[in-house]
Formats: C-alpha cells, structure tokens, sequence
C-alpha cells in the first residue's frame, strides 16, 4: 500500500514539473521524451517544496489537498493553451538512428547502466537515513516539519537553530515532508527513493544532452562512466543533497550552452533559469552557480555581436528575474531572521584578509591531487580528463567547448575562493566538502569530454 | 594507437569498477550487512544502523522522557559520538537537547572497561569527567558520582561557565547500571 501511494506521489510532482515545463515554452517542443520526464521531477519537486515554503507566509498547515489543489489551476491553464496552439508547436529534430556497429559494447553498456541504478536503488532503499548530514541538517527538519504539519512559525528563529546549518535552503527536507504526508508516516526507509530517482533523472538528462551531437554509443559510453564512478552512484543512496545540487547545476549549464547553439530557442534559456534557480533552493553553493551562470550568458553576450543589445538585454534581464522569483521567498526569510552561513564568511572579502590566507593554497592543491590520483571514489576520471586536456587543449577553446571550459573554471574558482574566506580549518574544510564539490559538477565535466573526444570514440 | 589508448583505459576502468563493487560488498562486508538489513522491518533497521544496544537505549528514553522534553545525553561509548550523538538528536525528537535540561541521559557502554579514550576522557577515582562543546565556545563539564553508576543515587552537573552553577539530578529511570536517565531534582 504504502508502495502504491508512493508511486501517486511521484506521478504527482512529475505531473506537476511536466505542466510547469509545458508552460515555459508551449509553442516549442524540443526535448525528447525521457527528458521531459527527467527535468520535470526536479522541476516537480523544486515548486512543491516552494508551495509549502509560501504555505509558511500565510501559516498556512501542510494537507495534501491543499498543497496539490493549486496546481490544478496550473493544469486547467496548459491544457487550454495546448488545445489552442497544438497545430503549431515547433517540434525537435529526430535523433538520427545509429549505426549498427559496436553492438555488442552497447549492450554491456545498457546492463552496465541498469546495474548501477538497480544497485542505486537497493543501497538507498535497503536502510532508513543514518548518514550525518542527512539526518542531522536534512532529515530532522523533514520531521519536524511532518510532526508540526507546518512550518513552526517560530521556525527560522527558534528550533531551527537547535540543528546544525540552519541557513540551508530546504528543497529536500520539503520534498521528504510531502513524501512523509502521502505516506501518513514517518518511513525514514521509503522517503530515500527521492535520492536515486535524482541519479536516474541525471543520467537522462547527460545521455540525451551527448545524443544531441554524439552517437548513442558515446552517449552510453559517457553515461555509463558518470554512473559508475563510485563517489557519484554513492551519493545517490545516502540523503546528502550533493548529487541533487549537481542535478538542478548540470542541467541548468547544459541547457545554458544549448541556447549558445541556438538562441531562437528560448525554452533553453527559461530551463536553465529555473534550474539554476532551483540550484540555489537545494544548496547553498547553487547560489553560486546562479552568478556563474549569468557571467557565462554576460561573457556569451561580449563575444556574440550579432544579437541586437535590446535582445541581449532583454534575455539576461528575463534570467536575473527568473531567479530573483524563486529564490525570493528563501532569501527573504533568511534575511529576515539574519541566517547567515556559519562557515564561509563574505565580511571575509577583503584585501587585508586574503592577504593573510595565502598558506591555505598547499593545503588546496594537495587535496585536489590526492582526489585526482585516488581511484577509490573516481576511478581514473580525472587522469583521463588531464590526459585528454594535455593531448587536446586546443578544443578546450573551440566555439563550443569554451563557454563550458569557462564555467568549470568560474566554479573551481569559486570554491576556491570559498575555502580562502572560510573560518573553518582548512584541512578539515577540504576533507570534508572538496570530494563532495566535484560531484555539482560532475554530470558537466562528462559532457565536456564527450565533447572533446567525440570524434575520437566514434564508430 | 588512439584505439588502443581508448581501449586501455576503458579496460583499466571497468577493471578498477568491478573491484570497488566487489570490495564494498564482500571485503567491507556490506553482502552480510544487507542480508541482515533484509531479514529485518523498519524498526529492526533503523536498531541496525544506529547499533541495536544503542537504540534499545533510545527507544527506552523515547518511551520514558515525557513529550517535548528537554534533556542532555552524556555518551561514554566506542565509535563515532557526534554520529551516535546526531541520531539520539533525531530519534528523540520532538524532546530535544539543550544545556540545563531537565533530564540527563546516561549512556555508558564502557562501564566495565578502562576508560582511557575517547572524548570523555580521565576516569578519575571519583567517576568520569568530560566536557563539551557548546555553552558559547566555553564547554560544560560533566561530573558522575561513582554511586550513580551503581545505585543512581545523586548526580552533580557543574557547569563551568562563570557562574560555575551546581545542579543536583537524582534517577529517573533506569534501562541497566549504566543506562539510565535523571532528572532534575526538584528543591
């Protein structure tokens, strides 16, 4: 029974998720099927989890009814605008059949990917939440909220405080609330389905991003190695939202160059605004990747000088506000209550402080060769990224290539910088997040070398 | 050559796969840790993960601290105490932890060894002393009248904030001789 309502509840917010990315761009269809699916759980569960933040305003109680009921409205809304525009969608050109060849290898892949996610699905579901961060920071509030079947209006200021992080964005503790709702208890067991399905919904969205230029046997190829890289699929079974942060991130960059491809399809550029901004609504650092990302578009703006400035405008104005919308609610409430950050400080950004951080830069470099020569979370990853970059550098500066080589070295940068201003001790702050960082962007790296090896791989 | 490289490293990958699948499941004994997990409902898992001595202990104070209690948790045990300490947190909930609580509860799993790690360290002739994070970066510190152990007559919390206040908490309940919770004695 309890794995019946579970699976309404999935069909739910995908259901949900699919009418919000209708509804970005109904005259345009150019995402494939499975896609669709895998953006609009992300999507799903990024807008309930902000419905029920909202319910918090209103001191609103959480029923599912009255959760669900608005979206109804949203429901009656994309039905008619279908009916209206049915005859004229603009709709994706078809993947081009693949050749015969490598049969046998794509077989395996298959498999090997089946495996992985089969193997997702049984860590995560074989045990309740134990792991630290996602009882302690996650988990708790996810109950606290279920018991209170609201957000304690006293929340931000009061118990909140009683946990570790209180300033952390609560995507996930949200969704794991809904799920406790459809359940009617609290299974600490089942609500873990949330993390693989992020797993699966990531691996769809890489393998149809590579299909894109690549033949399917290098989208499985890439695939596959993003889902067998041990620290990723791990991360998919034990309640830390790193891997969701590299979901809404990866997505939200893969549709962003997409757009650079082709700018007449804004339904690119509205995906990627809400997924950066759902970014920022499941981790802190998602704030971050908003900046990158608009730096990205401003940078594409600066070599680009064929788009009118009113367009160019026009575009990144609509981004920022994108943004702006859905992490407004989040942002205001931690201003309001002053949750700040306990670890990276940005008072810390200043000349006279940095000047004095400069002896955290061994301790930086030597984590980030010990995580690329240690093949126990990577496998040979990042050996086969510095082999292909010293033999291919010059793709790493092609047309396409480069607006992706720039965002990872804005979010290398990035949190790097974050460790310089951080009051935590350094050896314990790189032990305990760097290995945890390259998982946001991850699923990017993936799709860089495929597409830098891309013609050396296929058939 | 690019073939043969390509072929190389994909070899050295599904090779360096296929080993860390199998050493997580049989050389860190996860096969075994899922055979059990399997066998057992949610409530036997949870006692699992969390170690079944510990959560009979938990499940113990869950079922005797009244609702919404505030309590402290002493933990004298092997293995990872903030980790032991962050599930007690969640478990307990909605009771909830704080310092100068009403209830203090005793877990002492090394009652019968020679305490000589861990953070609660020093076994003194007069009991356990052990401080802790926490009171505004000052640390509280705690101190276990040996009979407390025995007979839970009395146990002192001196808090060493400036104040240095002195609380008296007697027995509640008691699980075993080195498993109990105290309450506040009332003056």
């Amino acid at each position: 029974m309890e794995i019946f309502r579970l699976s309404i509840y999935l069909l739910i917010i995908i259901f949900i998720g699919f009418n919000i990315l209708y509804l970005l761009s109904p005259k345009r269809n150019k995402l494939y099927f499975l896609e669709k699916i895998a953006i609009s759980y992300g999507i799903g569960f990024g807008f309930v989890s902000l419905e029920m933040l909202i319910f918090h305003f209103f001191k609103l109680e959480f029923n599912i009814n009255e959760i669900i009921l608005p979206w109804t409205i949203l429901f009656i809304l994309s039905a008619f605008v279908y009916f209206k525009n049915r005859k004229n969608i603009i709709v994706h050109e078809k993947i081009e059949a693949d050749t015969k060849a490598h049969r046998g290898l794509k077989i395996f892949l298959i498999a090997a990917i089946t495996f992985e996610i089969l193997y997702a699905f049984f860590r995560a579901l074989v045990k309740p939440l134990e792991a630290y961060d996602a009882i302690a920071i996650y988990g708790i509030k996810a109950k606290i909220f279920y018991l209170a079947k609201s957000i304690p209006y006293d929340f931000f200021r009061n118990l909140a405080l009683s946990f570790p992080h209180a300033d952390y964005p609560l995507n996930i503790p949200l969704s794991e609330t809904f799920v406790y709702l459809f359940l009617g208890n609290l299974n600490d067991q089942l609500v873990k389905v949330i993390f693989p399905l992020y797993f699966v919904a990531t691996l769809i969205i890489l393998y149809f991003g590579i299909r894109r230029f690549a033949s399917q046997t290098c989208a499985l190829f890439f695939t596959f190695l993003l889902a067998s890289i041990p620290q990723f699929s791990a991360f998919a079974t034990n309640g830390y939202l790193d891997l969701q942060l590299g979901y809404y991130y990866s997505t939200s960059a893969l549709f962003l160059f997409l757009w650079f491809k082709s700018t007449e399809d804004h339904q690119f550029l509205l995906i990627s605004a809400v997924m950066v901004a759902l970014a920022g609504w499941t981790k802190n650092e998602g704030l971050m990747y908003c900046l990158v990302n608009i730096g990205l578009i401003s940078i594409f703006y600066a070599v680009d000088r064929e788009m009118p400035i009113k367009k160019k405008l026009f575009h990144l104005f609509s981004y920022i506000s994108i943004i702006a919308i859905i992490s407004l609610p989040w942002l205001w409430i931690k201003g309001s209550v002053h949750l700040a950050n306990d670890e990276v400080q940005f008072a810390n950004l200043n000349i006279s402080y940095l000047s004095k951080q400069y002896y955290k830069i061994v301790p930086i470099i030597y984590e980030f060769q010990k995580q690329t020569f240690g093949p126990k979370k990577w496998n040979i990853l990042w050996l086969i990224m510095i082999f292909v970059l010293g033999f291919k550098y010059k793709d790493m500066f092609k047309k396409n290539q480069r607006y992706i080589s720039i965002a990872m070295s804005l979010t290398i940068l990035g949190y790097v910088l974050s460790y310089i201003i951080s009051r935590s001790e350094i050896h314990y702050a790189l032990g305990a997040t760097w290995s945890r960082f390259l998982l946001h962007f991850l699923p990017i790296v993936m799709y860089w070398l495929a597409n830098i090896v891309k013609e050396d791989i296929e058939p | 050559m690019k073939d043969r490289i390509l072929k190389l490293a994909f070899t050295t990958w599904i090779i360096i796969w296929a080993f860390f699948i199998f050493r997580e499941l049989f050389i860190k004994s996860r096969f075994s840790d899922y055979k059990i997990l399997l066998s057992r409902s949610l409530e036997g898992k949870r006692s699992y993960v969390t170690g079944d001595k510990f959560y009979e202990f938990l499940t113990f104070c869950k079922r005797n601290l009244p609702q919404s209690a505030f309590y402290d948790l002493i933990l004298i045990k092997k293995g990872d105490i903030e980790l032991d300490k962050i599930r007690a947190i969640y478990y307990l909930y909605p009771s909830l932890k704080k310092i100068d609580p009403e209830f203090i509860l005793i877990y002492n799993e090394l009652a019968d060894e020679k305490i000589d790690h861990g953070p609660f360290v020093g076994l003194e002739e007069r009991g356990f002393i052990g401080t802790r994070e926490g009171a505004g970066g000052k640390g509280v510190a705690y101190y276990l009248n040996p009979q407390a152990g025995k007979d839970g007559s009395k146990f002192v919390l001196i808090y060493n904030t400036p104040d240095k206040r002195k609380i008296e908490y007697e027995t509640f309940i008691k699980l075993d001789n080195n498993k109990y919770i105290l309450r506040k004695k009332k003056i």
